[in-house]
């Protein structure tokens, strides 16, 4: 099995490297790229191959979430969104998904329940065909239009307000809130490739970059706290691919991704804080992993693990 | 301990800060009547400069330049509601004290047009190569003859693309000493041999016009010269130890900015669990800290004595509050859009006019000689 994880990883990484992710930031994942990442197999990356996807164990998705994020966050983010929430809510429904697997169509998930005026106000995907709700009874709807706003992060993925119609609910036992605690340790491989897509950029750069004549890396400040945080990229990664509990592992992902991605960025001076330099975009998707998946929610649930029941509400 | 702290200058200008409530409201006024959320918007998405921005906080009493603590405000509660139009118009004039102290008769009136709106102003000292080693910039101006002939680039320059003047330091002489080889120059950007180049694609502050300046032969005369020739890297070091508190207090708005995203969320949904509540009093407390440590580096300032080691503290501190509270709203407010731009503007406090970490070897080497 190792060496298959091996391969796999090998895989990911070239198809990665191949990646134009300047394009994707500036004009969205278009249907070339996701007809490119369904030939792959990623878009069904967890649907059993009886059902027309590539049946991949846990271990194996999570390789590809980490690899490809190091490239491209938002095409790691998009196969997360169908794979981790769509499919699950949908796994009895699977019609919905044909068209997303093939790499032709989108699918909207919402982050918000409110519905006002027959409309979604924060969904991401926002040009699918379909939304997924994020009503506690699982649903779906049709969408009419979308008007785009800007998400900050993976800036890959149409965002936007979306207007709905023919909303109705759907036989599944999951909902995207019960998809998202079942899927820390994938948000946690993103947060990884996060981590290591950044401090590639600054090791690379703290090496060749010179100020008062020596480089970069050679400031103890610089090579330490690089140092530091290359340990901790690699204590998270074997801690994602073993048994350690999936929120701890969560846990220990978000505070590295954010702290790492804006370390990254600040080795680079101000080259850092420009989009060519590629770098940025890292600390924007950390933060707006942290902020949409991590929050009181989780904590709760964090708690709920440690203590074996209800904890941390007041 | 920072050696010779004066207590009494320190609460006199707290007393200064308070007796201007009044106009601390006006700025906040104008901020609030001024940058709508259409155009904050408009020019984060198009990265054009709002010039009718600039002439009308000018044209409100919000940039009156003979009296920094009016400065500091307009800084503060200005970036507090947005930092990308906030600093667009307050730093049309970056680079004036270099003139207003050192330069001559013919360069304080030009110095005079900026602040009347005439012209607009920008700083040359980060090149390509290098920011942070300011003593090992490479930009060469020759002395020909009466003139000096300019050849070399500057890069990230704020208001490259749109000043009429740039405040220049390049170097004259090859001294051992590279910091003594240093000149600054006044030059006119209409000048044959200029050429800016608009920098696309910050993270945040993009209403501000940042640019890469070429010099190709560009020739100045011995006028142009601004104070003593060879004194450029001493001139530059005494106006960061003024800019850096204005960046203090950028940083300190953008903080106040981001805690008044969290208390209006907090509010409108009821939150009321301690986790949340320790949150709002550890960014409060760092926001009442980082006023206090720019108020304080303001104080000698004001007697124009400033420290350099309390004015980096106050940049360092309050740039690092700035990044931690908006981060902190981003999470309270689950990536809200308005938010996100606090958090994008942020993250530059931290870089510009010395990065943290040079704020931080200042800060060490002052204390290490025993005091300021
Ligand atoms: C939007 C924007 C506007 C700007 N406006 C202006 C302007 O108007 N005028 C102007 O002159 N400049 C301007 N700058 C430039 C800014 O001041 C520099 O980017 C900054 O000083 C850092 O220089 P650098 O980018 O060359 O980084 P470098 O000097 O290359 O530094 C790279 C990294 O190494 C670190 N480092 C360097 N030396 C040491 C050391 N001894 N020990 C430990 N770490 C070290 C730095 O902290 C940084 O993290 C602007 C920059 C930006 C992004």
């Amino acid at each position: 099995m190792e060496d298959e994880y091996k391969l796999l990883r090998e895989n990911v990484e070239e198809f990665g490297s191949t990646l134009d992710e300047k394009k994707i930031e500036e004009n969205g994942i278009d249907n070339n790229l996701l007809k490119k990442l369904a030939s792959q197999g990623f878009l069904a990356a967890l649907i059993p191959e009886n059902l027309g996807g590539s049946g991949l164990d846990e271990s194996s998705y999570n390789i590809i979430l980490e690899v490809l994020s190091k490239y491209s966050p938002s095409s790691a983010f998009e196969i997360f969104l169908i794979n981790s929430i769509a499919y699950p809510v949908l796994s009895d429904d699977l019609n919905y998904l044909n068209d997303v697997i093939k790499g032709d169509d989108f699918i909207g998930i919402s982050l918000d329940k409110t519905i006002k005026n027959n409309s979604l106000d924060s969904v991401l995907n926002a040009n699918g065909k379909y939304t997924i709700m994020s009503s506690d009874v699982p649903a779906i709807a049709e969408n009419e239009n979308f008007t785009e706003k800007d998400f900050m992060g993976f800036k890959g993925i149409r965002f936007g307000n979306v207007g709905i119609k023919n909303q109705k609910n759907i036989k599944s036992n999951k909902n995207i809130k019960n998809s998202i605690m079942n899927s820390y340790r994938s948000l946690a491989a993103i947060n990884l490739g996060i981590i290591s897509g950044s401090l590639q950029k600054a090791l690379e750069y703290s090496a060749v970059r010179q100020a008062f004549d020596v480089h970069l890396k050679d400031f103890g400040p610089i090579a330490f706290n690089l140092s530091k945080m290359v340990a901790r990229e690699n204590i998270l990664r074997n801690i994602i691919y073993s048994n350690v509990n999936s929120e701890y592992v969560f846990d220990f992902s978000i505070e590295n991704a954010l702290e790492i991605s804006k370390y990254s960025l600040n080795v680079h001076g101000g080259y850092g804080y420009f989009k060519d330099f590629g770098v940025e975009k890292f600390y924007r998707d950390a933060m707006a992993l942290k902020a949409v998946f991590y929050g009181n929610d989780f904590l709760e649930n964090l708690s709920k693990r440690v203590y074996g029941e209800r904890s941390g509400f007041i | 301990m920072v050696e010779g702290r004066d207590i009494q200058c320190f609460w006199s200008v707290f007393k200064m800060f308070e007796e201007l409530d009044d106009y601390r409201k006006k700025v906040r006024d104008f901020g609030l009547s001024e940058f709508t959320e259409d155009l904050i918007d408009r020019y984060d998405k198009t990265e054009e400069y709002p010039d009718d921005i600039r002439l009308k906080a000018l044209k409100s009493g919000l940039i009156d330049m003979s009296n920094p603590a009016k400065i500091l405000i307009s800084i503060e509660e200005l970036c507090r509601i947005d930092a990308g139009l906030g600093i667009a118009a307050t730093i049309p004039y970056f680079g004036g004290e270099v003139i207003m102290l050192y330069g001559n008769e013919k360069q304080k009136r030009i110095l005079n047009d900026v602040y009347s709106g005439k012209y607009i102003l920008g700083l040359g000292v980060t090149e390509p190569s290098g920011g942070s080693d300011v003593a090992g910039l490479k930009t060469t101006a020759k002395k020909i003859g009466d003139k000096y002939v300019i050849n070399g680039s500057k890069m990230f320059i704020s208001n490259g693309g749109i000043a009429d003047y740039i405040v220049l330091l390049a170097r004259t002489s090859d001294e051992e000493n590279k910091h003594h080889g240093l000149t600054t120059f006044l030059i006119n950007t209409k000048s044959p041999g200029f050429e800016a180049n608009k920098l696309h694609g910050k993270l945040g502050v993009r209403a501000t016009n940042t640019a890469e300046l070429k010099f190709n032969n560009l020739e100045v005369s011995v006028d142009d010269v601004i104070g003593e020739v060879g004194q450029g890297f001493y001139y530059i070091m005494t106006f960061f130890n003024i800019s850096r508190i204005y960046v203090a207090a950028q940083a300190l708005g953008i903080a106040r900015g981001a805690l008044d995203k969290i208390l209006e969320f907090v509010k409108n949904n009821n939150i009321k669990d301690e986790y949340t509540m320790f949150k709002v009093s550890d960014v409060s407390t760092r926001i009442e800290a980082s006023r206090q440590l720019t108020y304080n580096a303001a104080s000698y300032l004001f007697k124009f004595d400033p420290k350099p080691a309390l004015t980096s503290m106050a940049k360092v501190y309050a740039g690092e509050t700035a990044v931690y509270a908006s981060e902190l709203a981003m999470e309270i407010t689950k990536n809200d859009h308005k938010t996100q731009r606090f958090f994008r503007n942020a993250k530059i406090m931290e870089i510009w006019e010395g990065t943290s970490e040079i704020e931080k070897l200042i800060i060490s080497r002052q204390i290490l000689k025993g005091g300021n």
